[in-house]
């Protein structure tokens, strides 16, 4: 059996070193407990990330919780919980302390300025990427351009908008998921 | 500031399927265009630090919550965001093969999907609208929305910290 030590430290190394958004850091997660330290099978990493997708929150998160607990146990999903968050968690407090004593000289201003643009290209980019998952789906392009709607011109809360969604895709996709689920089985 | 920033961020954390990047869309939606507790630069310098950062990207949460209620504030915004995925993680797993094969789940997810355009596109539109103030900002923006574009695979860390470094010479 895997031990609580090694869990600590696996997921340490993933959350200390762990850059590069949600699929930089799976792959890192992959690299450690399927290639190089064999504790899981790929198929039973895939349920892991899978598991991500049908829960809430950041999927890599939900991906390392539902591997802890594999192994582990409860015990060892509050350690892998624990452990991938600590590192980044430091640095970002770190980082809020220094920017409120700094937060008003020009340079860190005119690096909010460009970072905020930054942001917006992002953000603009990953609405256009999600968006050609959707080409020819008449029923998730309305869905979508309502959505847009609903949120920049009535400002209603992002959370209903999301709940919303899930419930109008359960009835709209009804009949074009043929029976299969997320794992292409048949039911 | 402490309950209302714990109760709103797991709100978020209790209904944003989608993953990270739905989670950042709804985090400006809430704090900064309905609720004015950030600005959209304090909230752009939150998405920076989550991007240098090691760890989940949503830990730009802990700098929002730290701005917001200092250290305290940083702690509940981390576990208000994490804490509802951690449960939903281990009550969820003992129904994985029946949630999986679920067409109606996977028709859910699909709905989700489709919203999380409109709430990625409303977000940008906000964050733009309270930034694009000069054409020296445009430009930036143009600029990393091409780089962004032209090399999908590269950890956009890098453009928006290349972002940052143009707002030093050329934004203030």
């Amino acid at each position: 059996m895997v031990s609580m030590a090694q869990l600590l430290l696996t997921f340490l190394k993933v959350g200390a070193l762990g850059f590069g958004g949600p699929f930089a850091l799976l792959a890192l997660l992959e690299s450690e407990v399927v290639q190089k330290r064999h504790w899981l099978r790929p198929e039973e990493f895939a349920q892991s990330v899978a598991i991500g997708t049908l829960t809430p929150g950041p999927i890599f998160f939900a991906a390392a919780v539902h591997v802890g607990y594999r192994l582990r146990g409860f015990g060892g999903a509050a350690l892998a919980a624990v452990a991938c968050i600590l590192p980044g968690f430091g640095a970002a407090v770190l980082f809020a302390a220094l920017y409120l004593r700094v937060e008003s000289l020009p340079a860190v201003v005119g690096a909010a300025s460009g970072l905020a643009a930054g942001v917006t290209g992002l953000l603009l980019v990953l609405a256009v990427r999600q968006a050609r998952s959707l080409a020819r789906d008449w029923a998730g392009l309305s869905l979508a351009v309502l959505s847009f709607l609903a949120l920049a011109a009535l400002n209603l809360n992002p959370v209903w908008v999301i709940v919303i969604g899930a419930l109008l895709g359960a009835v709209l996709y009804r009949d074009q998921t043929d029976g299969h689920g997320l794992t292409g089985r048949r039911v | 500031m402490l309950l209302p920033l714990f109760l709103h961020i797991l709100t978020i954390g209790l209904f944003t399927f989608g993953g990270g990047y739905a989670m950042i869309s709804a985090l400006q939606q809430d704090l900064v265009t309905r609720h004015g507790w950030l600005t959209p630069a304090e909230f752009s310098n939150g998405v920076a630090v989550g991007q240098v950062t090691p760890g989940p990207l949503m830990l730009m949460v802990a700098f929002l919550g730290y701005k917001m209620a200092g250290f305290w504030g940083a702690l509940a915004g981390t576990v208000a965001l994490f804490g509802p995925s951690f449960v939903a993680v281990l009550v969820l797993s003992r129904h994985y093969h029946h949630l999986a094969s679920s067409p109606r789940v996977a028709a859910a997810l699909k709905g989700v999907n489709a919203v999380v355009v409109g709430l990625l596109a409303a977000a940008a539109v906000d964050l733009g609208r309270g930034t694009l103030a000069n054409p020296g900002v445009w430009a930036v923006t143009a600029l990393s929305l091409l780089l962004l574009s032209l090399a999908p695979r590269r950890d956009p860390a890098w453009v928006i910290l290349g972002a940052g470094v143009a707002g030093i010479l050329f934004l203030h």
